[in-house]
């Protein structure tokens, strides 16, 4: 009853505390223990299998082996050449912990905007975030805007600061309004916008000959995934969603109401702002290394909150993990359908995500109402 | 802010924390490894230094094994007599190579119907990538120039994808200088070129000889909505200028550009060029432009003055002679009594 709860209450954003339904709901309250194992497992196996598959066959044997020979020097003499040794090492595991990292970071960034806004609709997407984040890096890409100024980091801060606009607009109205539904509705007039943007230095500011590499950033891949791209949103991962997970129990607060969570001494102006700010850190991460990847952020919070219920405290590690899952067989498919050309990956998640979340959908309110 | 630190905080902290030493220990490794170098040839006497799209390289030995990513790369380099260098290409199943290359191109590994992957290209361990378009160093598919130079290999790109066009031929003989100095084949290139610019300059030679004026024409690359045309700084501008066609589009700050409909109507062409390619054919691109309400008042509707050019046709290679001629033929039979 809890997904089922969730799902509907947050339509009247006033409707009373779904939280206390949710405590005293029995059957989503599966331990963490049960399920987080399990995925973890399934994200390693995953993990292994994205290494071993590739457009050049490399035996399965040979990839291991030069996996352990890399963390234990010494243990073979090489036998394969150095190149597959740079295509195992330097091209595959970083794009598999690449994919691993943005799914995980997207997933926490739609639990946690779900939270705050107490809407199953909200995800980096529909509150405008990834679009901003897609427009900043469009600028740089396209126009040059900033020129490589910060290296590395170039491409996120331009994400991070594409993000921080929508994410203004949603702080302003939810300085000034009650109702979190506009939260949502400034997101949505704000992806409208940014997509309009995007557009529009594409066709016309951009060379014709750039729409091609450009849609395909849009549409999301980790063809180009190294490791020195894989630490801004390793870190970020790692501190703003460590930080995000600590909060857990204040955004659960945020599930009675924000009457009753200021009435239990949450601050839900200052809060609701901070989470909002955590979640254009991770989607900003996120999108500058895969481009726009949808559907994580919406599927996967639902997942989440099917498998172990609305308590943040407990479905951020679950969302995180299922979204690396996620992200790294979707990765996968989309290197492996045609033998000639990469599928981008936001087009796979897409695709399949979509039919999932109505089957999600149909079982759980079959079950339930 | 009270902080909790509860079982499943402490769960995901400790999968974090796992993920980051891996991550920190395969980092840390992967700078050990170099990368194997192919089969290396007689080196230069001196380095031989150039400079491409503003990157420059130095070779120590020309380059023996050869990446090429677009069909009219392998062809230039087959050409340019070193076809037996190249390990493999993209774009290899193309059915109508160049009559005197096809017997060569048919026999090199063809690695993917379009390009091939990062991967492919590593595992080939080729010493030099040459690219013919922009899409064949692209970034996002992980086989952009910066990820190949960083694994020791060299890479080429046609200039006239550099973002400046190809205003003029003097670019198709630098980067064809270029080539043969790296690939330590000057002569056969500096010969390629040769044929390439007599031929061009015998086109136009022989429209100023018969004192044809240039006919205003309309490049039409696709497009329904609004038309994708040629603009003044890419090569069709320029086999517009050898073939005696006024491309009225000139203005165009880009080799190919969306124009509109009325400024077509307005601008009345005598002719128009139809590019051949892709999911819609010439014969139904020119219905369509006969069918367009403005397009079909301008003269080169009326009296049904269309010239079809294949886009293949439209690279900086000997292939633009083919169009030059093919659209020259068109537009001025006068000058060409020989013809039919």
């Amino acid at each position: 009853m809890t997904s089922a709860g969730t799902l509907t209450g947050p339509s009247s954003p006033h409707a009373p505390a779904p939280a206390v339904r949710e405590s005293a709901g029995g059957a989503p309250h599966r331990s963490l223990w049960l399920i987080l194992p399990p995925l973890l497992a399934a994200l390693v196996l995953a993990l292994a299998g994205a290494v071993s598959l590739g457009t050049v066959n490399i035996p399965f044997g040979d990839v291991w082996a030069i996996v352990v020979h890399r963390l234990a020097p010494g243990t073979f003499t090489p036998w394969w050449t150095a190149a597959r040794e740079a295509i195992v090492v330097d091209s595959r595991l970083p794009r598999a912990l690449t994919a691993a990292v943005v799914g995980a970071a997207l997933a926490i960034a739609g639990v946690v905007a779900q939270a705050v806004t107490r809407n199953p609709l909200a995800d980096p997407y529909l509150l405008g975030v990834s679009s901003g984040a897609g427009f900043g890096v469009v600028l740089v890409t396209v126009l040059g805007v900033g020129g490589g100024a910060l290296g590395a980091f170039t491409l996120p801060f331009a994400a991070f600061l594409g993000a921080l606009v929508p994410l203004a607009g949603a702080v302003a109205v939810s300085v000034r309004a009650h109702a979190v539904t506009a939260i949502v509705l400034v997101g949505v007039a704000m992806s409208m916008v940014f997509s309009a943007a995007t557009t529009f230095t594409l066709l016309v500011l951009g060379d014709d000959h750039q729409l091609g590499t450009v849609m395909r950033w849009l549409a999301g891949g980790f063809g180009d995934a190294t490791w020195s791209m894989l630490t801004v949103p390793a870190l970020v991962l790692l501190v703003v969603g460590g930080g995000v997970l600590l909060c857990g129990r204040q955004l659960n607060l945020l599930l009675v109401g924000d009457d009753g969570a200021t009435a239990l001494g949450l601050d839900v102006r200052r809060f609701r702002i901070l989470i909002l700010l955590a979640v254009s850190l991770l989607t900003a991460a996120a999108v500058a290394v895969s481009g726009t990847v949808g559907f994580i952020g919406l599927l996967i919070p639902h997942v989440a909150g099917h498998l172990v219920g609305r308590n943040s405290v407990r479905s951020i590690p679950v969302a995180a993990v299922a979204g690396a899952l996620a992200l790294v067989l979707a990765d996968v498919v989309a290197r492996s359908v045609s033998s000639s050309t990469e599928l981008p990956v936001g087009v796979v998640t897409g695709l399949l995500g979509a039919p999932a979340f109505l089957v999600m959908l149909w079982r759980s309110y079959g079950r339930e109402w | 802010m009270p902080v909790d630190f509860r079982r499943p905080a402490r769960d995901a902290a400790a999968a974090l924390a796992v993920l980051t030493v891996a991550i920190a220990a395969l980092t840390g490794c992967s700078r050990g490894a170099d990368t194997g170098a192919g089969p290396s040839a007689a080196a230069f006497d001196e380095p031989v230094s150039i400079t491409n799209c503003g990157r420059t390289a130095t070779y120590d030995a020309p380059p023996q094994r050869i990446v090429s990513m677009n069909d009219h790369v392998t062809e230039t380099l087959i050409q340019m007599g070193v076809g037996d260098r190249i390990v493999g290409m993209g774009y290899g199943e193309k059915d109508d190579p160049l009559p005197e290359t096809a017997e060569q191109f048919r026999a090199i590994p063809s690695l993917a119907a379009e390009y091939p992957t990062y991967e492919q290209i590593r595992d080939l361990e080729p010493d030099l990538v040459v690219g013919g378009m922009r899409s064949a160093f692209d970034d996002k598919t992980g086989r952009g120039r910066d990820a190949l130079e960083q694994a020791g290999i060299h890479t080429f790109l046609f200039s006239e994808y550099c973002g400046a066009g190809f205003s003029d031929i003097a670019l198709l003989e630098n980067d064809f200088a270029q080539l043969g100095a790296l690939l330590g084949a000057e002569e056969q290139a500096a010969e390629l070129t040769e044929s390439i610019t007599t031929e061009l300059d015998a086109v136009r030679a022989r429209l100023e000889q018969a004192g044809v004026a240039p006919v205003r024409t309309f490049f039409y690359d696709s497009g329904e909505a609004e038309p994708l045309s040629v603009g003044g700084v890419g090569i069709g501008n320029l086999i517009a200028d050898y073939a005696g066609a006024d491309n009225i589009t000139a203005e165009g700050p880009k080799p190919y550009f969306t124009t509109g409909w009325e400024i077509v109507g307005e601008r009345a062409p005598e002719a128009i060029v139809v590019l051949d390619y892709g999911a819609t054919s010439a014969q139904d691109k020119i219905a369509y432009l006969k069918n367009q309400p403005i397009v079909a008042t301008t003269p080169a509707v009326r009296n049904d003055r269309f010239v079809v050019v294949p886009l293949d046709d439209f690279f900086e290679s000997s292939r633009m002679v083919d169009s030059v001629a093919t659209i020259a033929r068109g537009l001025h039979p006068a000058a060409f009594p020989d013809a039919q």
